[in-house]
């Protein structure tokens, strides 16, 4: 440089160079430190003879060692940390002069301008920047700043992680990965924050990943600055991926819809019942089984005005024992109103669903069942159970003072004809007091025989009533009656009953009774046989205007010994009978005018055969 | 009475039997006791003797009243006294509709019984009494020539000698010779009695 020959000495030189009030330094190309004025000695205190020899870089900084010294062109080095010789360090910027020298070698001159306060404030906002982006990614979160006029978007290295992309992949920008489908919706999220309808702009959309697929994304995003037309320009927000949670949920709503369609296939309904708000939701299922429509029961109402009045108290106490802990499952079996204003069963069925503060129930689903016509039914049998069973007893009690009468009437008759057989034998001139006595004997025997007598008809007329009555209808209500008895025994109840019959004339009760007896009679009789267990109930019209009734069994059948007095009072052959059923069923066979009577059947087992004259006009003109 | 006459007793109960049958041999007649009514039935001997049946009504097997309608068919003349522990009207009713003598309640008064077991054999010896004659009628009928049988229904039938023979195409004199072998086949002391045999025969059958 001409101008330094103008310096008339070295001390010229080192005069200006000293007031310079920028911190100067004079380099040597190999980056040593020649010389350094005043102000540089001041701001990295050091002496003059201290500083000169050492590296550059040891005082500003590493960036000092990888530029060319005394290239052509000045060059300017960022911001970097300057060292002071007691170690403490500054920042500050360094530009870097060429000074030639005519026969000498090159000297550089780097002129330090330290940075102060100004870039202090831009450190404290990055690293302030750094700080939240890390929170925001500690989270998982993607963080994105995005330049709505350039469209520069910029994506936080988390952000590219969760599409796969690695950190150099170029144009990245999110608009352009979202799913086809999602696009109209995501913008039209966008616009209306945008035209500043919404608070905050939030969405969910699908993004393309680095390997073709798509991952689901929540956004929230806030817009930084708009221009002075109002115009936006920048916005910042997360991304943060949903793929996993969404998944769950929709797994969840499938596997609900299947269990809501799984319940409501099998008929029955549905309720979800808020126990905070009170709140109760009907599926239309369950609307529909008590005959509301579907727009019906929505909202503002609550159990009790559903559940009968008899039972309000009934089923809110199993309600209430179930919410306290009383077992696993709500399980009731109530009356509830239809919108006809009738009541129909229903089977409840519920569990708590969820737990709210202080562990109380909070929400409790279940299921509702039509169970009326099993209801009714059960009614019915049980009524007509009872019925039969009622009259069993008075049946029982009336047939078995008869059977019991015609047993004392044997002994009886002999008592009578011993005696008077006596009497006959003593002859003309019987020993005193022997004549009178077996007087004594026949007479009480007659007494004895006229109050069994009234007994009987005493018993028989407070509970026969006789009138026309289809023997068919007896067998087949009676097989209905010992179904279950039956299918408990495995056993088969077949009927063959010839169609048609006429009418035989018969107290109903007493041929019920009988008629059941007898099939319980077969039922148990194949208790313990391993063979087909087939019971046959069959009649038919004989010609002798009567008809026949045979019930068989295949079990052991009966003995002759046994048979001999099978239909005597008291005599049985089951370990726990009384003995006195066949001796009942032949009392009242009897008292129709009929016999009772038993085989044995050709298949093998006993086969019980009754017959009872049919009904003639006038045979009811009796006593 | 006499020695020969026979009671069948039939009765499950084992001292009704033995005590009915001990008060009916009082009577001076044979009694057999059958414990059911089908040991009586396989007794055809005892049936076609008997001049008395008693029987209980409610018996294993076939009971009193079946019993009835079976002997009804075996034509057995001894009439039948139920004897019952257990009998309602309409029993009684449908027994004595049958032809029963009577239908006594157990116990009974043994002297109702012993009556009624001797109506019974009554009524049995003139049954096999009037069996005798008819058999015996029927076996001198059957003596009578084809045209002595012509003969005799025109003299039932009330008509004259003559008017017979117009009938039959034969003369007075051979009427009258018929007639006269007719009386003489029949054993009949005159023509009212040979009449009366003839009508009395046609009316049993």
């Amino acid at each position: 440089m001409h101008f330094v020959s103008d310096f008339a000495s070295d001390l010229d030189y080192r005069a200006v160079f000293d007031a310079a009030p920028d911190p100067t330094l004079l380099l040597s190309a190999d980056g040593l430190v020649c010389d350094a004025n005043a102000s540089a000695l001041a701001l990295y205190g050091y002496r003059r003879d201290e500083v000169r020899g050492l590296a550059a870089a040891h005082l500003l900084g590493d960036d000092i060692r990888r530029v060319d010294l005394i290239a052509e062109i000045p060059i300017a080095l960022a911001t970097a940390t300057h060292r002071r010789r007691d170690g403490s360090t500054f920042l500050a910027e360094t530009t870097v002069t060429r000074i030639r020298r005519p026969g000498l070698p090159a000297l550089a001159l780097a002129l330090v301008r330290e940075t102060g306060e100004q870039r202090c404030t831009l450190d404290r906002l990055r690293e302030a920047e750094e700080r939240w982006r890390f929170a925001l990614e500690g989270a998982g979160d993607g963080v994105w700043d995005w330049n709505l006029e350039t469209n520069e978007f910029y994506q936080s290295p988390r952000w590219r992680e969760m599409l796969g992309y690695d950190g150099d992949s170029p144009d990245l920008l999110w608009n352009r990965l979202i799913h086809p489908d999602d696009k109209q919706y995501v913008f039209g999220n966008l616009d209306a924050y945008l035209r500043g309808e919404t608070p905050l702009y939030q969405s969910e959309f699908r993004l393309r990943c680095a390997d073709g697929g798509y991952k689901w994304f929540a956004a929230r995003g806030k817009l930084l600055s708009r221009d002075a037309s109002g115009k936006p320009l920048r916005m910042l927000g997360t991304h943060r991926d949903i793929t996993e949670s969404r998944r769950m949920m929709e797994d969840l709503r499938a596997s609900e819809q299947r269990w809501q369609f799984a319940l409501e296939g099998h008929g029955d309904g549905l309720w979800d019942w808020d126990l905070v708000s009170g709140r109760l939701v009907l599926s239309p299922q369950f609307k529909q089984i008590l005959g509301y429509g579907p727009n019906d029961l929505e909202a503002g109402f609550a159990w009790d005005e559903l559940a009968h009045p008899d039972e309000r108290a009934r089923t809110r106490a199993l309600f209430d024992g179930y919410l306290a802990g009383a077992g696993p499952l709500l399980a009731a079996e109530t009356r509830m109103r239809c919108k006809d204003g009738s009541y129909r069963w229903v089977a409840l069925r519920g569990k708590i669903m969820e737990f709210g503060s202080l562990n109380r129930p909070a929400r409790m689903i279940g299921t509702l069942r039509d169970i009326d016509d099993i209801k009714q039914r059960e009614g019915r049998e049980r009524n007509e159970q009872g019925q039969l069973a009622h009259a069993g007893r008075l049946i029982t009690l009336g047939e078995m003072a008869s059977a019991l009468a015609h047993e004392l009437n044997q002994p009886l008759t002999a008592i009578r004809n011993f005696s008077a057989l006596g009497l006959r034998r003593l002859g003309d001139c019987p020993p005193e007091g022997v004549k009178a006595t077996l007087e004594i004997i026949a007479e009480q025997a007659m007494r004895a025989g006229e109050i069994v007598r009234r007994v009987r008809s005493f018993v028989r007329k407070g509970e026969l009533s006789f009138a026309p009555v289809q023997l068919n209808d007896v067998v087949t209500d009676m097989c209905r009656f010992a179904e279950l008895d039956a299918l408990a025994a495995g056993v088969q109840v077949v009927r063959e009953l010839q169609p048609d019959l006429p009418p035989v004339d018969g107290d109903r009760s007493s041929l019920d009774q009988l008629v059941m007896n007898l099939i319980k009679n077969g039922i148990e009789a194949m208790a313990s046989i391993v063979a087909e267990r087939r019971l046959t109930i069959a009649t038919a019209l004989r010609q002798d205007e009567s008809i026949e009734c045979r019930v068989s069994d295949r079990g052991s059948g009966v003995s002759d010994k046994v048979r001999a007095s099978l239909f005597a009072p008291f005599v049985t052959t089951k370990v726990d009978g009384v003995g006195l059923g066949l001796a009942i069923c032949r009392t009242i066979v009897e008292n129709h005018g009929g016999r009772l009577w038993v085989e044995a059947n050709p298949g093998g087992g006993a086969c019980f055969r009754f017959v009872v004259p049919i009904a003639r006009k006038g045979q009811h003109d009796r006593e | 009475m006499t020695g020969n006459d026979l009671v069948c007793v039939v009765d499950d109960d084992e001292m009704v039997r033995l005590s009915v049958g001990l008060l009916i041999e009082t009577l001076g007649v044979q009694v057999r006791s059958y414990a059911s009514c089908l040991q009586l039935i396989d007794d055809e001997a005892s049936l076609k003797l008997a001049g008395c049946l008693v029987l209980d009504v409610r018996m294993p097997g076939i009971g009193g009243l079946e019993m009835q309608e079976r002997l009804e068919m075996l034509r057995v003349d001894a009439p039948i006294v139920f004897i019952s522990g257990h009998g309602d009207v309409p029993m009684v009713v449908r027994a004595m509709r049958a032809g029963a003598l009577d239908f006594l309640q157990k116990p009974f008064d043994e002297q109702l019984l012993l009556d009624r077991v001797q109506q019974a054999i009554a009524i049995s010896a003139r049954r096999r009494r009037e069996r005798v004659k008819r058999a015996t009628i029927e076996a001198r009928l059957a003596t009578l020539t084809p045209r002595e049988r012509d003969v005799l229904e025109g003299i039932v039938a009330g008509r004259q000698n003559k008017m017979i023979a117009e009938d039959l195409g034969i003369s007075m004199k051979t009427v009258e010779q018929h007639r006269a072998r007719i009386m003489e086949k029949m054993h009949a002391a005159s023509l009212a009695e040979l009449v009366r045999h003839v009508t009395e025969l046609q009316r049993g059958d």
